[in-house]
């Protein structure tokens, strides 16, 4: 009785005509909502209800359902981070390694000579997604090894939301693909908390790994939240590695959500185990390099800086850095360690190809599907320069040598067939994984020098970037990808997520330079840090301490030892002259700035010990005072820190089974692998006890 | 199975001894141990070995076909020596006080 008599009142109010107006000033406000200029607080306040509301739907007017869109023409995005690369590894810096799909892509957008990560893992990746430093995020270092300062605790925070998160919150679809390694290692069991794994961090869909890295055989797998196998399509058994397995998921997503969301832009992170140990590969892969590595790693230094030199990758006045004495000469090794150290070469060149290859097919589907003209791609060519975890003379089973023993060369001579293979974990040796950071020296772990930190990207997106083909060598960091592809997709950098205040974004948007090749580079400081390796680089100078303990090797060392050189890195692009004697003023002005970046980014208390810190007392613990432990039935992918500590101690296991009529086989406890563990089974009816373990070897 | 470590320090042997319905079914030496990490990415699984096996005389998962109920551990505190206790003691109780 009201309503009507309300709805007559309006009536009687608002002539005829001016109230359709009004109703379509409403409609035409909602619509404005859903795209226009964004807010920087996620998510986005709830928009003010602009229908009207009555006692029934016969005199109310319902305002639009609001749907967060992107921003109109926001690219897709694809960012692949390869894992343990060299800046001379793929054929496309001039590595010896043909890597068709890479130059491909190089060839439709811009190359980045220039580009760099922080020396490791996990810090990279934490850097990368959240576009600010490493130890900003709590990320100094690997998970496995931190410690409880706020640089080191592995967790990264509300903070500083990742951009997953952000575009999610935009309108995005988002699907990760690969490693994580950013979930803290007691955080990766089934009773979570799942916080910091990548279904609350904005990714949609996971499919990956959540540790530093996967047998490519037989990984352990997670589906979002739930564990999985890797499902090895008929056929294939045998020759179809995790490498395949990441492609087929990420191209199976883009066409399913290309399918019923074609206006719907999506953000896909695509991390493959590759080129990360063990270098599983299939052989079909391996048999093509057969024979391409015997010229040594020295030689192979000269040929990939001839042929970068050439590529115009680097330029033209770069020297090639010279060997360091602790890495031993090709030409020093017996036939026997030649003979292994070509074989896990000719691995490791295979893996990367075939990495290549399936990126490649990643491409494939983007273009199938019509997107590629307005995708960016980013594709970073390692998280940290190639590994030299691999012991001098390499290693076919690389738990050996993270546990700090050398295995019996016999021993790999003897395996040489199985490299690649399933029973294999190997790695190669440090001198190979010097070869692949040509022109730089070092690696992997070494912050303070290029090897470790200069990785090249490839960016392209057709739509926009047409200055194709071309270089482009600004300075940049991994903490620099974020803002750009917020840039990109013209969404602003937010100051609240989830209603928590976030830090001050690190990263500088790349994209100026997207369209000029001279433009002046937004970068003009960045430290770099990582096991007490560090560096300070501002304006083209950069001052850099390698602190003592070698990547391949154990201990700790005195930091004020330290030698500290300086080089003028834009005439020096490869750190081959040492300007430190020459201009001990500037030296001292960048080591005091070092000072005031690491305090002001959570970078201290420096910490060079890398066996001392996986002590699992460092961290938090699911076990820490328990002696009795109860497993169930599906007790099953408890993580190694979190199960029943059976190390260094004596232990009783009990398990309560019943057998029926007939008998009964099979695993009733087990932990580890190929890599080494124990499992307590039952064969033919018998009970077995077996324990396997690298053998250490006094060299 | 008991596991008894000869102590005496880190990833040093031990005997094992296999024992059904409490009796007595065989005892072997295992020369050195791993003590830190077996691996990276394996794991620990009741009735079944995950990822790739620990033994070459099974495939995994290698499920047990029987019935099991419950497997239960007992861990001895480690038997370390002095200076191995000592380094870990005086790692983990700095960590703390940094986090009180």
């Amino acid at each position: 009785m009201d309503a009507p008599r309300f709805q007559k009142r309006r009536l009687g109010m608002f002539p005829w005509l001016p109230f359709r107006v009004i109703i379509l000033l409403a409609f035409s406000l909602a619509a404005a909502w859903a795209e226009g200029p964004r807010g920087t607080v996620l998510p986005a306040p709830e928009p003010a209800f602009k229908g009207k509301i009555g006692r029934t739907y016969k005199d109310s007017q319902p305002d639009k359902i609001p749907v967060v869109k992107a921003p109109a023409g926001a690219p897709n995005v694809l960012v692949v981070l390869i894992d343990d690369s060299g800046f001379g590894q793929w054929g496309t810096f001039g590595g010896q390694i043909p890597t068709p799909n890479l130059d491909r892509l190089a060839k439709a957008g811009l190359s980045y000579t220039r580009f760099h990560t922080t020396a490791l893992c996990s810090p990279t990746r934490a850097a990368l997604l959240t576009g600010r430093n490493h130890h900003s995020v709590g990320t100094g270092t690997i998970t496995e090894t931190g410690t409880a300062y706020p640089g080191y605790t592995g967790q990264i925070p509300k903070s500083a939301a990742m951009v997953s998160e952000i575009l999610r919150q935009n309108g995005y679809s988002t699907a990760f693909f690969g490693k994580n390694h950013n979930v803290p290692d007691w955080e990766t069991s089934v009773s979570g908390p799942y916080d910091r794994w990548p279904g609350l961090q904005g990714f949609d869909h996971f499919y990956g790994f959540l540790g530093g890295e996967a047998n490519q055989w037989a990984p352990a797998l997670y589906r979002d939240h739930q564990r999985v196998e890797m499902q090895v399509s008929k056929g294939r058994e045998g020759r179809y590695t995790l490498n395949d397995a990441l492609a087929d998921e990420a191209i199976d997503y883009i066409f399913q959500q290309q399918s019923v969301t074609p206006d719907r832009p999506f953000f896909v992170y695509y991390a493959p185990g590759a080129t990360h140990a063990p270098h599983h590969v299939p052989k079909e892969w391996l048999d093509k390099f057969k024979g391409q590595f015997d010229q040594g790693w020295d030689k192979y230094r000269e040929e990939t800086y001839q042929r970068q030199l050439k590529l115009g990758v680097i330029p033209p006045d770069t020297k090639l850095t010279p060997r360091p004495k602790e890495i031993p000469a090709y030409d020093s090794l017996t036939p026997d360690q030649k003979r292994v150290a070509a074989r896990l070469m000719e691995a490791f060149a295979a893996y990367t190809a075939q990495t290549d290859y399936e990126v490649g097919r990643v491409l494939d589907a983007i273009e199938q599907v019509g997107q590629l003209h307005n995708t960016v791609v980013f594709w970073i060519i390692g998280d940290n320069g190639a590994s030299m975890e691999g012991t001098l003379y390499g290693a076919f089973n690389e738990m050996a040598a993270i546990g700090g023993l050398s295995e019996d060369p016999a021993l790999l001579v003897q395996h040489l067939d199985e490299i690649g293979g399933p029973n294999a974990y190997n790695h190669y040796p440090v001198g190979w994984a010097w070869a692949m950071n040509t022109p730089f020296q070092w690696g992997k772990q070494v912050a303070s020098h290029l090897g470790g930190v200069r990785n090249p990207m490839v960016v392209a997106w057709p739509d926009r970037i047409k200055d194709k083909g071309g270089i482009r060598t600004q300075f940049h960091h991994v903490i620099d990808i974020v803002p750009t592809i917020l840039e990109a997709a013209k969404i602003p950098i937010p100051t609240e997520v989830n209603g928590v205040k976030q830090k001050p974004m690190e990263g500088v948007s790349m994209l100026y330079g997207f369209d000029n090749a001279n433009a002046k580079g937004t970068r003009q400081v960045q430290y770099f840090e990582m096991f007490g390796n560090r560096a300070l680089y501002r304006n083209g100078w950069i001052a850099a301490a390698r602190h003592g303990r070698l990547p391949w090797t154990t201990g700790t060392f005195d930091f004020d030892e330290d030698q500290w050189e300086l080089y003028d890195l834009d005439r020096d692009f490869s750190e081959a002259d040492d300007l430190a004697a020459k201009h001990p003023d500037k030296l001292k002005k960048l080591q005091d700035e070092f000072w005031v970046q690491a305090k002001k980014f959570q970078v201290l208390p420096l910490d060079d010990r890398l066996t001392e810190r996986t002590d699992p007392g460092l961290r938090p613990s699911l076990i820490e005072g328990r002696t009795r432990f109860t497993y169930y039935p599906g007790g099953v992918r408890i993580p190694e820190g979190s199960a029943a500590p059976v190390k260094n101690r004596s232990h009783i296991i009990t398990a309560e089974i019943e057998v029926p009529q007939g008998g009964a086989d099979g695993v009733l406890v087990a932990e580890g692998g190929v890599v080494g563990g124990f499992a307590l089974y039952v064969k033919h009816g018998r009970p077995v006890y077996e324990y396997t373990s690298p053998r250490p070897v006094t060299a | 199975m008991e596991f008894r470590y000869d102590g005496g320090g880190i990833g040093k042997g031990g005997t094992a001894a296999l024992f059904v319905n409490d009796k007595k079914a065989g005892e072997g030496r295992i020369e050195h141990t791993t003590w830190g990490r077996f691996s990276a990415d394996e794991t620990f699984d009741i009735g079944e070995d995950s990822g790739s096996p620990v033994s070459a005389a099974y495939a995994s998962p290698n499920r047990f076909t029987g019935t099991l109920k419950k497997v239960e551990i007992d861990v001895q505190p480690a038997n370390l020596s002095a200076d191995d206790r000592e380094r870990l003691r005086s790692m983990a109780s700095k960590a703390r006080q940094v986090m009180d």
